[in-house]
């Protein structure tokens, strides 16, 4: 569809200056993609997505080596939330989503898939911290701190994500 | 070939007439010429439009332009670009072409006896904006971003990547153009069968940059270098401020019909250290 393809009514924006420069702006590279409302079904798909897809692409090698763990079979059609939320996720899988997260991070330019994977990394994080299990990585408590605040203060976070912080953050301040 | 130059290292320098590295550049106007004489044919329109007696010679007139100066060797070469930009010369040549051609036959008609006549005015300067060139430079405008539009769908075929001109449709240009919603994100990703927030954030990033890399090429036919590229798309912009201040000045409605705005919670998360 181009406005020569269009219904002469619907291209009236296309005669009219402010209907041009809306069109001439479509290639600026500052502003975000979708909505802030729509943040939420963002964060709701990313939960939603298998682990085995996006993982695949960047961690390929690891996931192979993994892949005949027995802890980690009944994973393997499963999707982040459900990794998130289990009550013994698997520390390898956490860990490897955490670095998927990462890196999502070091290569993005898009603010708002920024903030869904930083969401990823600290949730990660929390699960580890949760299930009783030894760090996922470097991370100091007031930095932990710092991120899990940073997480749940997230509008579009869900509610078990954010009590799975929460509960994480919780254990940070009373020293487990 | 060098996009700077349009030099092609094949092409013989020796041509008398037509150095090589000038000769594409014709061509490549030439071209420019044929897809914008609607743009042309629309300021003569309006340049005539106070003189009753040639308002029907707009076509004559333009087809003499084409054939006295544009396509006449050496022509085109005129067009420097440190003088301003190419559209504003074609303007100003076909201004003073009118000028000189209602001269030449208001003579004739009387046959050799030359006098003032009311299209004189054409040459002299109006200054501050002139209706007439608001005219030829929002159709050149409406020929740009359509040619630059018609450039990327065809793009997106030949490449297999037809989901990124769909995407850019439901997401950007239809409510640019109609006013209508964006398509909802859950919508987005039901439809295109994205996996994930990267799968459907990376086509959606991936097809505004075709938009601005077709738009840049589309603009490169008539100016040369990247700096007149950036400055005739910069040009254009403060046109449609200046032509529209009032939908200019406003920030985006505070409608549903409207493109994402900034993220009011965008604050810069913690960035995870290096381990």
């Amino acid at each position: 569809m181009t406005p020569n393809d269009s219904n002469p009514n619907e291209t009236s924006f296309f005669n009219r200056p402010d209907g041009l420069a809306r069109v001439l702006a479509l290639g600026d590279s500052t502003g975000d993609l979708w909505s802030p409302e729509e943040m939420q079904a963002m964060w709701q798909h990313q939960l939603s997505a298998l682990l085995q897809i996006d993982l695949d692409s960047m961690h390929a090698f690891r996931l192979a080596e993994l892949k005949d763990a027995p802890e980690l079979q009944r994973f393997l059609a499963k999707s982040f939330g459900d990794l998130l939320l289990d009550p013994q996720p698997p520390f390898e899988l956490l860990k490897i989503t955490k670095d998927f997260a990462k890196e999502t991070l070091k290569s993005g330019e898009d603010s708002q898939l920024n903030a869904i994977a930083t969401a990823l990394y600290h949730a990660a994080y929390a699960a580890a911290i949760v299930a009783g299990q030894k760090r996922l990585g470097g991370m100091d408590d007031a930095e932990l701190k710092r991120g899990f605040e940073w997480a749940v203060s997230r509008v579009w976070l869900d509610d078990s994500t954010r009590k799975l912080i929460g509960q994480a953050s919780d254990s940070l301040s009373s020293g487990r | 070939m060098d996009p700077e130059t349009h030099k092609l290292s094949e092409v013989s320098e020796s041509s008398a007439d037509f150095p090589g590295t000038i000769w594409l550049q014709v061509t490549d106007r030439k071209s420019v010429i044929h897809k914008y004489r609607d743009a042309l044919r629309v300021y003569l329109v309006c340049l005539l439009a106070p003189f009753p007696d040639y308002r029907d010679e707009a076509d004559d007139l333009l087809h003499d332009f084409i054939l006295k100066k544009i396509l006449q060797p050496g022509w085109l070469e005129m067009a420097n670009p440190s003088k301003g930009r190419f559209r504003d010369f074609l303007k100003s040549s076909l201004r003073h072409f009118v000028a000189s051609e209602s001269r030449k036959r208001e003579a004739e008609k009387r046959g050799g006896k030359t006098q003032a006549i009311p299209l004189d005015d054409l040459e002299q300067e109006i200054p501050g904006s002139e209706p007439d060139a608001d005219s030829f430079d929002l159709a050149w405008l409406q020929l740009l971003l359509d040619e630059t539009l018609h450039q990327m769908e065809k793009s997106c075929a030949v490449s297999d990547c037809g989901h990124i001109w769909n995407i850019f449709q439901v997401r950007l240009l239809r409510p640019a153009l109609e006013g209508v919603d964006p398509l909802p994100y859950p919508e987005v990703i039901a439809q295109f069968g994205f996996k994930s927030p990267a799968q459907a954030t990376n086509a959606l990033a991936s097809a505004k940059r075709m938009f601005a890399r077709h738009l840049r090429a589309v603009v490169a036919q008539y100016e040369t270098g990247d700096a007149a590229v950036q400055a005739e798309l910069e040009g254009l912009r403060l046109f449609l401020a200046r032509t529209a201040p009032a939908e200019g000045q406003k920030s985006r409605p505070n409608t549903k019909s409207q493109l994402p705005r900034p993220n009011p919670q965008g604050s810069t998360p913690p960035l995870p250290p290096a381990h």
